[in-house]
């Protein structure tokens, strides 16, 4: 609405409401409420960053309320401005009635600071602005009134103003009657001889509000905000601060509703996350747009419209897949400036799909990618599994990406949705489409396509294909290059000790970079096996040729130790006559404890150097397997760790499985989500805490990480001794290294804290719910 | 023998006394009534009469008694005409006869002319298809149609001198003939003269394009005749508006100006009032004017007494009680009229010394009002002397300056007439100027207590109301000292005005110029409102005026 001015036209009052309409109750109200949701209490964190605006606070007695000062805005968009604290401002009755302080806008005809009147019609104002509302002769003058008097109840010509503060009325003697303190409001200016009502006058309408104490929380929705809840029992004051439910929120406009089919999305490919992952996490790649790149496709301005000689994306994998119509209402997205123009129609002519654009006015780019994706600004890629519903995973892209990686965290069968979002609007969700995609297996580790092996999707489900190399699969080896970089030495001539053993039954070398080098050696892979406890290290060629065995270190209890330099330094000549053998740029050790032949032949030695800075990887443990991991670093008794699942009796049920993972002084203990008791103190062995009833889990269950932290009260890092099963195989034993300070004080007791707040949660209980995901900190106290 | 004039001094003089009109619906004749003087017994007149009943041929010489004009053979579609002879007779040859007048009596029927003629122009300037001017022609061309020496014997006719209506059908066929021309020749006669016909003088200045009131008199008509260029270049002129008399410029001038002829204006008691607003009366002008504003003051083209400025220039534009009392006197940047010295049980200043009963002077002083408006009289008041009592009041007069009643509009209307808005009132403080408002009411406002309708703009006194006779208005601004003690202080007086108090709307324009309010009575029965307005506009304003008249 608007009004329009023309000469001739008669401006009354009708004309200038209906200005004022259009540009406050019809203009910018109205267009300020469209991006309003909720009205409320103003909070604006630079300037209130305490939240104080309109905090109702207890009075200099716990029966007064003062309100302190701030703003909040009502659907009407009148603003609230309560200037400076209101202290006291509300008494509440002591009888224990919940009670609720509201506010809400008034128009205020009563103007700033009181006036003492003479009896002569002298005004004297204090804290008054005459000059900014009255007027006095020879112009109009205005008139005012005196709202609280109960003998100057007249309406008073003004005239004239020498200031803010003082003025005079235009009176004949003996009328007025000399007051003070008085309340003011003006009453305007107005053809004389007419009568004027009273719901005329007084035409300045200052911002005001009412504030009030009700009993009831009924309120006028968006015109009154309950600030508070208060209730007085006759000695204090309850305050519950409600100016959470009354905050005024900025409300998004709607945008148009994204498209709500997409006949292109579909499964691109899959690839393997990590070698060693149990197929799940898998990378799948889903492509929801369709693409083409620079030199595939022409660009026609004379009519508006692309033909894309090659693209492929999702389902689509050529241009032969296109469906007339089906890219109808989407955007090219041109790569080349990242911005888009809408797609009028889509259709298959020759082998090419022809996109019809809108018309921009503006020249696209002819050269680089484009993608021709659904109108949104989001997608919403759903992963879900009718088993494990807590799985559900739901993946954000922006829409003009057109693909991106999914990884399911279940590794099984896998059913992948879709939904476009367009801000705040949603498509239906649906299904993406059945193709072919090029699977696991197609792609190499660094994730290059090799071959073109391919799986289908059939009714939106993906299933993983199982990496042989993962983890549960029982596979460790020496997988990743410069492990050992910097020089270090696998052996160290100095010394003569031998500072790095690798244990698995194979260790394979893929790379020249982790191969043992062996100076003037044609040779690049080589074997270290059959290293059982006490034997000797041999290694081996490839072609099954023996270059090297140790010898016959003395047997270790609990595992196999090699230190004996000088047995080594005598066997060391072997392999190059006098040269030195290096372990050379070893990273990281990814170890599979495989299955063992004898109750004492599947127990391995690990040694690593502390200050190496140079992560171990998960430690798996298949049912029978024992890992012997040393991580002392200082020269103190018993600093070996012990992880054990035990043997015979002691061992856990067959195909369940545990996993570790031991980094320095840390364990994480991977286990099934159910059933977990902790014991906390009082054990037998002292520093140990007992996982109780541990449910091993199952190749395809799910794991959760307990870290586990063994140091003393005082922070001491104590390291953990031993991980083991306890007998029965459903008890989890972590030992804690003994220490110095922990000797002589055997109360000891092992406590649980959320890392999150550093609450002990242990004593609250020791059963943690079914599926919680439990991550904490055994605190070993002395 | 000597006639001299109707005067007979001997025996044997006549007098023949012809009525030269040809009476046409004359239904019966009952008598005569004559006027002579010095009729005696021994001398007296011999009368006698003679007739005709188709205006052409005449009867023997009768006596005129009653006995004979009653037997008149009379006939309402004969063209009667009737002579008579007043011989001297008797004895007496001393003295004098002297004849006056003779009436016929009898009774007429009106000729009914028919549709024709009443449709027809001629209707406009006869009366009757039977009038005079229109039969003298007539008669005396059917006449010699009727004698021999125009029309061939062959159609016979004056044999009989019609004694017997024997000629009838030839009289009637070339009295029709006769009288159609006639028509025209008596029509053609007017134009001749028509300075002295009002009708067409008035027709003649219409047709030129100056607007007169149809009351307007042959002498303004002429004046008007012989000044029309003068008149229209008095046009967009405020020469419009000026009454007769003499003109903007001293000139004597016997006619209203072109507006106010328009308007059929009567001075006696006629409102009006052409003002041309301020550019800063109208629209939105910061402090200086609203365009939801409705008032009309401090517009001076409104004012109606007695200055239009705020400062007084001359005290002989006032009518004054005590002048002797009063000055004009510089009060800072201020002409202020200064009332002072007043004795005890007297009072000074504005206004007439006696209300009640108003000379002739007086009532020059008296403004023309509508009893349908509200006015107001302000004026700024300054009482330099602590406790110096004035008093507003106003009075009122109907057309023949005979006072009428003004009441307090406060109060009941069984209350007292009470000219009274402020008495002896003072101020509290010496230095201000106060503004003072009194308004008066119009007849039909109802009686309130709406301070708003009965508040003086000091908050004392009450305002006024007027009654339906009330059509002029003399205001009194007085120091009055009719109760105070032997001398009095002094008061001061600025800026006093007489105006409409508000107009009916706002004058919320954009873009206008020249904005020209009027409140006045329209007269005149030829134009409508809106017809004087859209005459004002495309005649008598400056190009580009915005109008708007009040009617009152």
């Amino acid at each position: 609405m608007d009004l329009s001015f023309a000469n001739n036209l008669f401006l009354g009052r009708q004309e200038y409401q209906f200005f004022k309409d259009s540009v406050k109750s019809e203009g910018y109200q109205k267009a300020l409420q469209q991006f309003i949701r909720n009205y409320g209490v103003v909070r604006i964190d630079t300037t209130d960053p305490g939240f104080d605006y309109l905090r109702v606070v207890q009075g200099s007695t716990p029966a007064k309320l003062t309100i302190k000062a701030g703003k909040a805005i009502d659907s009407n968009i009148n603003i609230i401005h309560v200037v400076n604290d209101l202290i006291d401002k509300i008494d509440v009755p002591g009888d224990s009635v919940t009670r609720y302080v509201v506010i809400k806008y008034k128009n205020e005809t009563k103007e700033k600071g009181t006036i003492d009147v003479s009896a002569n019609g002298t005004l004297t104002g204090n804290g008054t602005s005459f000059e900014e509302k009255l007027r006095g002769l020879p112009d109009f003058p205005s008139k005012v009134r005196f709202p609280n008097s109960a003998v100057n109840t007249g309406e008073y010509a003004i005239q004239s103003i020498t200031d803010n503060l003082n003025a005079q009325l235009n009176i004949a003697g003996g009328l007025m009657t000399a007051e003070t303190g008085l309340e003011w409001e003006v009453v305007g200016t107005f053809t004389p001889g007419i009568p004027v009502p009273n719901s005329n006058k007084f035409p300045f309408k200052n911002s005001g509000y009412d504030i009030s104490l009700r009993t009831s929380p009924t309120i006028i929705s968006g015109e009154e905000f309950i600030l508070a809840e208060v209730l007085n029992n006759g000695s204090t004051t309850n305050i519950i601060d409600r100016r959470g439910d009354y905050l005024i929120e900025i409300n998004i406009p709607p945008f148009d509703k994204p498209s709500q089919t997409n006949q292109v999305i579909g499964v691109e490919s899959a690839q393997y996350n990590a070698t060693h992952h149990p197929h799940h996490t898998n990378k799948v790649k889903v492509g929801w747009g369709f693409n083409s790149n620079s030199g595939d496709w022409s660009y026609n301005g004379a009519v508006d419209q692309i033909t894309i000689a090659t693209g492929l994306g999702g389902a689509w994998k050529s241009n032969a897949d296109h469906i007339n119509g089906a890219l109808d209402g989407w955007r090219v997205y041109f790569h080349a400036h990242g911005e888009y123009v809408g797609v009028e129609g889509s259709s298959l002519s020759g082998g090419n799909v022809i996109l019809d654009l809108k018309d921009t006015g503006n020249p696209v780019p002819t050269s680089g990618a484009i993608s021709v994706v659904p109108l949104g600004t989001q997608i919403e890629v759903l992963l879900k599994n009718a088993s494990y519903p807590a799985m559900d995973q739901s993946y954000l892209f922006d829409m003009s990406e057109s693909e991106a990686y999914v990884q399911p965290a279940v590794n099984q069968d896998t059913t992948i949705t879709y939904r476009h979002i367009n801000f705040d609007r949603f498509s239906e969700e649906k299904e993406i489409n059945d193709s072919t995609y090029f699977n696991e297996t197609a792609f190499n580790a660094p994730g290059v396509r090799i071959n073109n092996n391919t799986s289908n999707i059939v009714s939106a489900k993906y299933t993983p294909v199982p990496n042989t190399d993962n983890f549960f699969d029982k596979k460790a080896w020496i997988n990743k290059s410069n492990t050992f970089e910097g020089g270090l030495q696998a052996f160290d001539q100095s010394s003569g000790t031998i500072d790095y053993f690798l244990a698995d039954d194979k260790i394979t070398l893929p790379d020249t970079g982790n191969a043992f080098l062996i100076n003037n050696s044609k040779f690049e892979i080589y074997y270290i096996q059959d290293f059982p406890d006490g034997t000797f290290i041999s290694l081996k060629m490839s072609n099954g040729g023996s270059l090297y065995n140790s010898g016959g270190p003395s047997s270790v209890p609990n595992g196999a130790r090699v230190s004996a330099e000088p047995t080594l330094g005598t066997d060391r000549a072997q392999f190059e006559g006098g040269d030195v053998l290096l372990f050379y740029k070893i990273s990281g050790v990814w170890n599979l404890i495989g299955s063992r032949s004898s109750a004492s032949a599947g127990r391995r030695l690990f040694n690593l150097e502390t200050t190496l800075d140079a992560p171990w990887g998960s430690i798996g443990l298949s049912t029978l397997e024992s890992v012997v991991y040393q991580n002392d670093n200082s020269s103190g008794a018993g600093a070996d760790i012990l992880l054990d699942t035990g043997t015979g009796s002691q061992a856990p049920q067959s195909g369940s499985y545990l996993k570790y993972r031991v980094l320095g002084n840390m364990c994480t203990v991977q286990f099934r989500l159910n059933e977990i008791i902790l014991t906390d103190h009082n054990e037998a062995d002292a520093a140990s805490v007992v996982i109780r009833n541990v449910v091993p889990p199952s190749q395809n269950d799910f794991y959760a990480a307990f870290h586990i932290h063994c140091h003393s009260h005082g922070g001491v890092v104590a390291g953990i001794q031993s991980v083991r099963m306890s007998p029965g195989g459903n008890d989890i034993v972590l030992t804690c290294k003994a220490i110095a300070q922990s000797t002589t004080a055997w109360n000891r007791r092992y406590k649980l804290t959320d890392p999150a707040t550093g609450l002990d949660v242990t004593s609250a209980t020791d059963v943690f719910n079914p599926r919680y995901s439990v991550s904490g900190t055994f605190t070993y106290e002395v | 023998m000597a006639v001299v004039n109707n005067i007979l001094t001997e025996i044997g003089d006549s007098i023949i006394i012809q009525a030269n009109v040809t009476i046409t619906g004359l239904a019966s004749i009952t008598g005569f009534i004559d006027d002579v003087l010095n009729v005696t017994a021994t001398r007296y007149f011999k009368k006698e009469f003679r007739y005709s009943l188709d205006a052409i041929n005449w009867t023997t010489w009768e006596d005129l008694s009653i006995a004979n004009v009653t037997a008149i053979p009379i006939d309402p579609t004969y063209d009667f005409m009737i002579e008579y002879k007043y011989t001297r007779d008797g004895t007496d040859n001393t003295g004098t006869l002297v004849f006056n007048n003779v009436d016929l009596q009898g009774t007429y029927i009106k000729q009914e002319c028919g549709i024709t003629f009443e449709n027809s122009v001629f209707a406009f300037f006869f009366d009757c298809c039977c009038s005079q001017e229109i039969l003298q022609w007539c008669v005396s061309v059917l006449e010699k149609m009727y004698k021999p020496g125009i029309v061939s014997k062959t159609l016979i006719r004056d044999i009989n001198q019609n004694q017997n209506n024997e000629d009838r059908d030839y009289i009637d066929f070339w009295r029709a003939v006769a009288c159609y021309f006639g028509t025209l020749v008596a029509y053609a006669r007017k134009f001749e003269t028509f300075q002295k016909n009002k009708t067409l003088l008035i027709e003649y200045l219409k047709q030129r394009g100056l607007f007169v009131c149809e009351d307007q008199n042959v002498v303004g008509l002429n004046y008007l005749m012989k000044n029309f260029y003068d008149e229209i270049r008095h046009r967009g002129t405020a020469q419009i508006a000026i009454k007769k008399g003499v003109d903007i410029n001293g000139t004597p001038k016997p006619v209203d100006g072109e507006l106010l002829r328009m308007l059929c204006y009567d001075s006696d008691c006629d409102e009006f009032i052409l003002g041309v607003s301020e550019f800063d009366s109208i629209g939105t002008v910061i402090n200086s004017w609203s365009p939801l504003w409705q008032g009309v003051s401090h517009q001076p083209q409104m004012t109606k007494i007695y200055e239009p400025s705020d400062d007084f220039q001359d005290l002989s534009n006032y009518p004054l009680i005590n002048p002797g009392n009063c000055s004009i006197i510089a009060d800072g940047s201020k002409e202020v009229m200064s009332i002072s010295a007043v004795p005890a049980g007297q009072k000074s200043g504005i206004g007439v010394s006696d209300p009640m009963n108003i000379t002739a002077v007086d009532a020059t002083f008296a403004t023309n009002i509508s009893a349908e408006v509200t006015y107001e009289l302000s004026f700024y008041v300054r009482m330099p002397d602590p406790g110096t009592p004035f008093s507003v009041r106003l009075y009122g007069y109907d057309t023949n300056n005979s006072l009428r009643q003004i009441r307090d509009v406060k109060v009941s209307s069984l209350m007292p007439v009470s000219n009274d808005a402020i008495v002896e009132e003072v101020l509290p403080l010496t230095e201000p100027y106060y503004f003072v408002r009194v308004l008066l009411h119009p007849d039909s406002h109802a009686y309130n207590t709406d301070p708003a309708i009965t508040e003086t703009s000091i908050g004392s006194g009450n305002n006024l109301k007027s009654t339906g006779l009330v059509c002029k208005i003399i205001p009194e601004i007085v120091l009055d000292n009719t109760n105070g003690g032997s001398v009095s202080g002094e008061l001061r007086i600025w800026g006093v005005k007489f105006a409409p108090a508000f107009t009916p709307y706002s004058t919320g324009f954009v873009g206008v110029s020249n904005f020209v309010q009027t409140w006045m009575t329209n007269n005149n029965g030829t134009y409508t409102e809106n017809q004087i307005g859209t005459n004002m506009l495309k005649y008598l304003l400056p190009y580009r005026s915005t109008l708007q008249n009040n009617f009152v």
